[in-house]
């Protein structure tokens, strides 16, 4: 666990890159960081447009064509975040060789900060989502307090493949285009465009080996439902990310002292 | 008490011809290499104590930023050990981690926050950070509309504001202006003085003459010598001397296969004497004759001469092209006459160069190769007897306004 320690003793610096790293995507406009919410806003609106009012999608036979906007919505947000960590996370070391070879610096807190960052706009856009539905009359449980312990799990579990792929990339350079495949793959076998329930019974094994299935689902049923997600496949969940996070900081940690050698 | 120590750091890299070779090695778990190895730096050690200063010398190449970065801990070595006690803060490289997107004030937090002060703290240091850059209003704009200098001293000043224990400073010192240059020297000097650790690497020797209290000249990644700041620093200019040397020499051996122009020999006459002289007494006439070869087809040029004296003062140069005039383009000779030439007693030496038409480009050089040596019969101290004269006012003379000068003229 001396690396949690390690990330919270450099709580203010991850923090710093954070900041700058959504400052400066929207450096230099005009509204700045009200892009972000924006964004989202506009995502929602489409989505209601196409999906409900022109292909009239239904989630299940007793929801109205409504309701799929907001079921790909709030879907879409933790994905999206996933792979943005990810994606980023195969260019941020060699982003910073600069860092890395020049500044006496923690280089594990670099896979982090992308993936920070991408739950920041998550929960802006989340943001956005319950302000949507409680407009549109939504009720809202108090359930929705779990909603930090998933992002918590999502957050684990994604820094630790953020490791995992940083440490790799820099030696294996072709796990950038490799890693864009499998997110393909990866976000259409997870149920986001369609409900689980249509998923076939022999494929069913995927779903459950899948572990942003439980985390897109927990979300769900959190916002649009009201329930708490089963608590054997929360721990399953946070079993797993535990596990993906303590074997990419090993495979991060054991590749760093190279990296000078090869940026 | 030492806080600063190497002992037999080695650093080899292995170079791979194709990036895909690296990967092959690794699947092959080391039944074959697919790499040729290149030691950055082989068997370095030193201790530094406490409060001292070291400074690194030695050619582009010779293992100094390598050595530096080892220390710094931001390279890991191949063998050998580096430790260092107390905070450390390398200025391995000016304004690493700048976003040009950002204001000056904005980068110099996060730069400073990346080095280990915390946000807060930096805060608080920022006005002294503003004041050390001297870059006025633009501490508050992008850093991408800054001038290149503004950027070293804005990095410079907020690498410098972290108080570390043990400073690194690799060659920082050789950008910005004179005026910025002096004070990164006096900050640098502060820091000494406050006590610190420095390791220092520079290519002015000057400043590591005056800075370092032990320097180390590496040399093909290998200690050359270390130790006592003259006695290293001498051994290393005797070596850049020796370097230039057999270059000439051995350009004058095979000259003939040689494209450009060469000088082939230089003799020290007084007067039109005939037979070589390197004794004069100051005011006698210093004839330098320099013989060149030109290949074909010949190539127009033009011939320097510099005189230096022993310490290095370049006492007078000149040449062909500052006079005007034309030498021959093909192989011949040149005389250069100093009639009455002032020189005051010492060791002097004559340096000749073979330059292109504009005067620029060198084909050939041979430095301080000619010494000759001038004593003195006046009683005037200095450098050069100077012409000149005394003139007094005699009271008596006062009625016509007329000033009788007093030659004291040249002997």
């Amino acid at each position: 666990m001396s690396r949690s320690v390690g990330l919270y003793r450099h709580r203010t610096l991850i923090w710093s890159f954070v900041k700058r790293d959504l400052l400066a995507r929207y450096k230099g406009s005009a509204v700045g960081l009200f892009w972000s919410v924006i964004h989202p806003l506009i995502m929602l609106g489409l989505y209601t447009v196409v999906f409900s009012a022109i292909l009239k999608v239904r989630v299940g036979a007793g929801e109205g064509t409504d309701y799929f906007a907001l079921y790909l919505f709030c879907g879409l947000l933790p994905w999206n975040a996933f792979a943005e960590g990810l994606n980023r996370s195969t260019g941020v070391i060699l982003e910073h060789a600069n860092l890395i070879k020049r500044v006496i610096f923690p280089s594990e807190i670099l896979p982090v900060y992308p993936v920070i960052a991408g739950i920041v706009n998550e929960l802006i856009g989340f943001g956005v989502l319950l302000c949507v539905l409680l407009v549109t009359g939504h009720p809202i449980r108090p359930v929705i307090l779990v909603l930090p312990a998933i992002l918590l799990l999502q957050f684990v579990l994604t820094t630790g493949l953020a490791w995992l792929i940083a440490g790799i990339t820099v030696f294996v350079r072709d796990l950038g285009q490799i890693l864009g495949v499998i997110l393909t793959l990866w976000l259409f076998l997870t149920p986001i465009f369609y409900p689980p329930a249509m998923v076939p019974e022999q494929m069913r094994v995927l779903l459950t080996i899948n572990p942003m299935y439980t985390v897109v689902e927990a979300y769900r049923s959190l916002i649009l439902k009201g329930q708490v997600p089963a608590l054997w496949s929360l721990s399953a969940l946070a079993l797993m990310a535990l596990l993906v996070n303590w074997l990419g900081y090993r495979v991060f940690a054991r590749m760093r002292p190279a990296f000078a050698d090869v940026l | 008490m030492v806080t600063v120590e190497a002992r037999h750091l080695s650093k080899v890299y292995r170079i791979y011809a194709h990036p895909q070779d690296r990967l092959k090695e690794f699947l092959v778990r080391g039944r074959r290499t697919y790499h040729r190895e290149f030691w950055a730096l082989r068997d370095v050690s030193f201790h530094q104590p406490s409060g001292s200063t070291l400074g690194l010398i030695g050619d582009n190449g010779s293992g100094k930023s390598t050595l530096l970065q080892l220390i710094a801990g931001t390279l890991q070595p191949s063998e050998g050990v580096a430790r260092v006690e107390g905070r450390v803060s390398a200025i391995l490289e000016l304004g690493a981690g700048f976003n040009p997107e950002f204001t000056g004030r904005e980068n110099a937090l996060m730069s400073g926050t990346i080095m280990g002060t915390p946000p807060r703290q930096m805060e608080r240091k920022l006005p002294e950070v503003a004041a050390f850059a001297d870059i006025g209003d633009f501490f508050d704009q992008p850093v991408k509309i800054y001038s290149s200098g503004m950027y070293v001293r804005l990095a410079f000043a907020v690498a410098t504001s972290v108080d570390p224990d043990v400073l690194i400073i690799d060659e920082a010192l050789s950008v910005g202006d004179q005026y910025f240059q002096k004070r990164c020297i006096d900050r640098i000097e502060g820091f000494r003085k406050a006590g610190k650790t420095i390791l220092f690497c520079s290519h002015n020797l000057y400043q590591i003459r005056m800075i370092c209290d032990q320097v180390i000249w590496l040399r093909d990644g290998q200690t050359a010598e270390i130790g006592d700041v003259s006695h290293v620093i001498g051994a290393y200019e005797n070596y850049l001397r020796e370097r230039e040397m057999p270059q000439a020499l051995v350009a004058s051996e095979n000259g003939d296969s040689r494209a450009f122009p060469w000088i082939a020999g230089v003799g020290l006459t007084r007067g039109d004497e005939t037979i070589p002289h390197d004794h004069l007494l100051t005011g006698e006439e210093l004839a330098v004759t320099v013989q060149y070869e030109v290949p074909n087809p010949p190539t127009p040029l033009h011939v320097g001469v510099s005189i230096e004296r022993n310490d290095g003062v370049q006492v007078f140069a000149t040449g062909t092209h500052v006079a005007g005039i034309q030498p021959s383009s093909s192989s011949d000779s040149i005389r250069l006459r100093f009639p009455r030439l002032p020189l005051m007693s010492g060791e002097y030496a004559i340096s000749v160069f073979l330059l292109d038409e504009h005067g620029l480009h060198v084909y050939d050089r041979r430095v301080r190769e000619w010494p000759f040596r001038v004593l003195q019969q006046v009683r005037s101290l200095g450098l050069c007897n100077l012409e000149h004269r005394w003139e007094v006012w005699r009271p008596s003379d006062r009625k016509t306004q007329r000033l009788f000068p007093q030659e004291s003229g040249l002997v």
